[in-house]
């Protein structure tokens, strides 16, 4: 499933020629829309890495879990801090796991 | 890593509920910390430079000095030890005012006296020279950054200007230490001199989460929340053992993984404490920094915690000390109206002792306690109440004994 671009959020990094979301895209799918808002250019070649939630400074990206994983509400958020990402998964059946994933060593 | 030392102040008995026995064995048993000093006052202590030149020689390189609110002695206490420590290396630890004023509990305030000294050892110790201390502006980490312009288009003093490359580069006349430009930054790459991220992060790290009581981090604005706190104190008002301060440069300095950070650690609240609307002196902190906020109470929503747990405080500007009028002396010249910078003075016809006549009435939400108008009254009228003529003349006279 795609990232999901919440527009109201989305300041299309101030209308900058390469926002974070197209930097970081792995698969070079993110672009800068009409309306000046980041969107997926070909939603089935994304594979879910999730990089772009992960990047965006304004929380404006969300990313749905496939159908085969978990149907709704299942769902997967990360939340960046220093050097840690929190991930909170919350499955088909509601229950809410967090898990907290160093990622930087200093 | 290099070692470090804590110098405490019992100030005088002023701080009666904290048992400093209990504080100085923690202290002394802990591997990383080489050397505990206690001091009765160490603002008036004579010997502070060479003490200072002694545990130098002992081979410290860093120091806490756990003492009263950085307002009053911070520049006296760095001015003190600057010749045998570097002040970047030297962090003042406030558990006077905020642990042993604010918590009546002596056991609740001796636990938080000693999680502050542990906060201020962890961000001395994470203090790192990355280019900019004897420099004074932000310091931004080229190779990482992604030219994303973010800091220049926040930036309230237009002090970062792209450089041939098209990376920010901060001018080091116009920069004015806000961190701005660090609480927005994605990459997390902009620090400083005295605030880094990994410093922050490291300070939220030695919080004691698991206490009963929900454990509230307030991030207070530098330039006043923090001082109007420790006014507040010092005047009697009480919290709960439970609220950990973090200084801040401003609170749009405050970036949102650090309140990730102190979310993932295990704080149940985050509460940033800045100006009002429009008062920021950095012209546009408060609205940046409203404006993060609830992009991350929606991310928070998403991951089922309530949005509410993050919060804007504003506290006004000079909250406790304003400007008094006495009606009983007024005579109604209207000097003071015209004088007034805020336009706090308004004239008003009133009836007193059976007479009809014009007097002064402040208006207190407007009126920031500048004196202006008390220096101007002729008639003695205004007086602003914690800096009145005798108390100065007092003062003088105590200065010219010594």
């Amino acid at each position: 499933m795609p990232p999901k671009v919440i527009l109201e959020k989305c300041d299309g990094c101030k209308a900058e020629h390469e926002p974070l979301c197209e930097q970081v895209c792995p698969g070079n799918l993110m672009t800068l829309g009409e309306n000046k808002k980041a969107k997926c250019r070909d939603l089935r070649d994304c594979w879910d890495c999730m990089s772009c939630t992960k990047a965006c400074p304004q929380g404006a990206i969300e990313t749905r879990l496939p159908y085969q994983l978990g149907y709704y509400p299942a769902k997967l958020t990360p939340l960046m801090g220093t050097n840690q990402i929190t991930w909170t998964c919350v499955d088909i059946n509601g229950k809410i796991e967090r898990f907290v994933i160093k990622n930087r060593n200093d | 890593m290099s070692c470090f030392g804590v110098l405490l102040c019992r100030c005088n008995g002023q701080m009666p509920n904290i048992d400093f026995e209990r504080i100085v064995s923690v202290l002394s048993k802990d591997k990383k910390i080489a050397a505990v000093e206690i001091r009765d006052r160490l603002c008036i202590d004579p010997g502070m430079e060479e003490l200072g030149l002694q545990l130098k020689e002992s081979g410290l390189e860093r120091l806490v000095v756990a003492a009263c609110s950085p307002l009053f002695c911070k520049k006296l206490f760095i001015g003190n030890l600057s010749p045998a420590f570097n002040p970047h290396l030297i962090e003042i630890a406030n558990i006077r005012e905020q642990c042993s004023w604010l918590v009546t509990d002596p056991k609740a305030a001796t636990e938080k006296a000693l999680e502050t000294i542990k906060m201020s050892a962890a961000k001395v110790q994470k203090a790192k020279n990355v280019g900019n201390w004897d420099r004074n502006c932000v310091y931004v980490l080229k190779n990482k950054c992604d030219k994303c312009k973010r800091c220049v288009t926040e930036c309230p003093n237009q002090a970062m200007v792209l450089d041939c490359d098209g990376f920010p580069e901060p001018q080091e006349g116009k920069c004015q230490l806000c961190g701005i430009c660090l609480g927005g930054c994605p990459l997390k790459i902009i620090s400083l001199p005295d605030f880094r991220l990994e410093e922050i992060s490291a300070m939220l790290e030695q919080i004691d989460y698991s206490a009963r009581e929900p454990v509230v981090v307030a991030f207070m604005c530098d330039r006043h929340a923090y001082w109007e706190l420790d006014t507040l104190a010092a005047e009697g008002y009480r919290t709960g053992a439970n609220l950990r301060t973090i200084p801040v440069p401003c609170t749009g300095a405050v970036n949102m993984s650090i309140i990730n950070d102190a979310i993932t650690f295990g704080a149940d609240g985050v509460v940033l404490v800045g100006c009002n609307a429009s008062q920021c002196k950095y012209r546009q902190g408060d609205i940046l920094a409203k404006a993060r906020l609830t992009n991350l109470q929606d991310t928070l929503q998403r991951m089922m915690l309530e949005p509410e747990r993050i919060t804007y405080l504003s506290l006004s500007e000079n909250y406790t000390e304003k400007c008094q009028l006495d009606i009983e002396k007024c005579s109604g010249c209207m000097i003071c109206s015209t004088v007034c910078p805020f336009g706090a003075i308004e004239a008003q016809t009133l009836e007193h002792n059976g007479e009809k006549r014009l007097i002064a009435v402040r208006v207190p939400q407007a009126c920031r306690g500048c004196g202006i108008c008390v220096g101007y009254c002729h008639s003695a009228a205004c007086w602003l109440p914690h800096s009145q003529d005798q108390e100065i003349l007092g003062l003088i006279d105590r200065a010219m004994e010594w």
